[in-house]
């Protein structure tokens, strides 16, 4: 009976060892979904008339509909064509900050603009930032009694994110002056940890993030 | 006023294949496709020892039946049965062909009472030397039953495990959904596997055991038909 145990045993390695080279040796790649190029827009938005619109992207506006279908179901399962890149020209623009990832929008239920910018150059998972950006949104309050008159209160908070998403190394990046702003935005990351996981294509250990606070009043 | 425009881009590009599905396998997973391997390993060399077992004792019962047949009716058939020690029936008689002795020696019971008794010790070795057979048969019916079962509980808990990632992730699109679905699919197959040569060895070899049976039921009375024929009429 030993006998047949260890025979047996050999055999099951053997077909086993066959399964794993003959399926190593092809791995089936699942293809990815359709890169969507869509336009944020924000007409109630004041802060970004700085910036000159830029002439290029008019041409390649997408339409409204494709606004609309931006968050997931922008998926299209047709082989995918290279993306036009447009963040080369946001470095370009302003070199010595981090390329913005997502610009200020509105977010949230409390009049706060989010902006969410990362270390990583290439970090193209925009999805994700959607996600951490909503997250931190959903878990800040405004401050009670702050007053802005007409001034948008401005404050950068610096923080990492692991591979599992716990959220490290909090600290105030850019101070608004306003001490209670601070905190809570400081508040709104520390409680809003852990954080979805870093997406699986994503190569680096963790991710460090920029995230702007501008509130402008209720 | 128009913004930037953005690159949305969800997932991308995943790799799939059956072995990267089971070496990232969480630790339940592989805990549940061990036990299976286990099983599956053991199940086989049953049937794989006990097919040899029985294609062993069926030739020796031939050819000892050739030769008992040979044999004279009053001839004592010890020296043949001891020819062919691998033969169930060899065994069967070699026990009868002890009790008959046993019985002339002493010299005073009736025929017919030698003849009962000699049947009931064959009987007995005969039932003694098919439960040698059966042994470690029983298992491949519990592999058969039981792995599809431990097969569908890592399927389960993979499920599980994928829905809460849904929740972790916020989302639930494809990408996020299908490479857990697989991985959990993965002890299903596994199960089976391990589990359909199981169902079919355990039935081929209990038809075989039935054989054995029937085989020795008939030779019993062919024995004691050659011995003791005048005794029964």
């Amino acid at each position: 009976m030993r006998g047949s145990v260890m025979g047996s045993g050999l055999a099951h390695g053997a077909v086993l060892a066959a399964l794993f080279a003959l399926q190593a040796s092809s791995p089936l790649v699942v293809p990815g979904p359709e890169v969507v190029q869509v336009a944020l827009v924000d007409p109630t938005s004041t802060t970004v008339a700085v910036q000159p619109p830029p002439p290029k992207p008019e041409p390649e506006q997408s339409p409204a509909p494709e606004v609309q279908a931006s968050e997931d179901v922008g998926v299209k399962l047709t082989p995918p064509k290279p993306p036009k890149r447009t963040k080369p020209k946001q470095e370009e623009r302003a070199p010595e900050t981090p390329a913005p990832a997502l610009p200020y929008a509105s977010v949230g239920n409390a009049g706060l603009k989010g902006q969410i910018s990362v270390d990583a150059g290439d970090f193209e998972f925009t999805y994700y930032l959607v996600l951490v950006r909503n997250r931190v949104a959903q878990n800040w309050m405004p401050p009670a009694g702050l007053v802005s008159a007409g001034q948008p209160v401005h404050a950068v908070v610096y923080f990492t994110i692991g591979r599992g998403g716990e959220v490290s190394a909090v600290r105030v990046e850019s101070s608004s002056g306003v001490e209670f702003f601070d905190g809570s935005a400081l508040r709104a990351v520390t409680i809003s940890d852990p954080l979805p996981p870093l997406p699986l294509g994503f190569s680096g250990s963790s991710l460090g993030v920029h995230f702007g606070f501008e509130y402008a009043g209720p | 006023m128009i913004l930037d425009p953005l690159v949305l881009q969800v997932g991308g590009g995943l790799r799939a294949s059956v072995p990267a599905l089971i070496l990232n396998a969480g630790l339940f997973a592989k805990a549940i496709l061990g036990v299976l391997l286990v099983m599956s390993v053991y199940s086989w060399a049953v049937l794989w020892n006990r097919l040899g077992l029985y294609s062993r004792v069926e030739r020796a019962d031939r050819r000892f039946l050739q030769s008992f047949r040979r044999l004279r009716p009053t001839a004592d058939c010890r020296l043949v049965c001891e020819q062919h020690p691998r033969s169930l029936l060899a065994r069967v008689a070699l026990a009868g062909q002890r009790t008959l002795d046993q019985h002339a020696a002493l010299g005073e019971d009736s025929p017919v009472l030698r003849y009962e008794v000699t049947q009931r010790a064959m009987d007995r070795s005969a039932s003694e030397e098919t439960a040698a057979l059966e042994r470690h048969v029983g298992f491949l019916a519990t592999t058969g039953s039981v792995s599809p079962f431990i097969g569908l509980m890592g399927t389960v808990w993979g499920v599980m495990s994928s829905f809460l990632n849904i929740g972790a992730q916020g989302s639930a699109s494809l990408v996020v959904v299908a490479p857990g679905i697989a991985e959990a699919l993965i002890a299903t197959v596994a199960g089976l596997a391990a589990a359909i040569p199981a169902v079919v060895g355990y039935n081929h070899l209990v038809g075989r055991l039935r054989e054995f049976g029937h085989a020795t039921g008939e030779f019993t009375s062919e024995f004691l038909d050659r011995r003791m024929g005048n005794v029964a009429a």
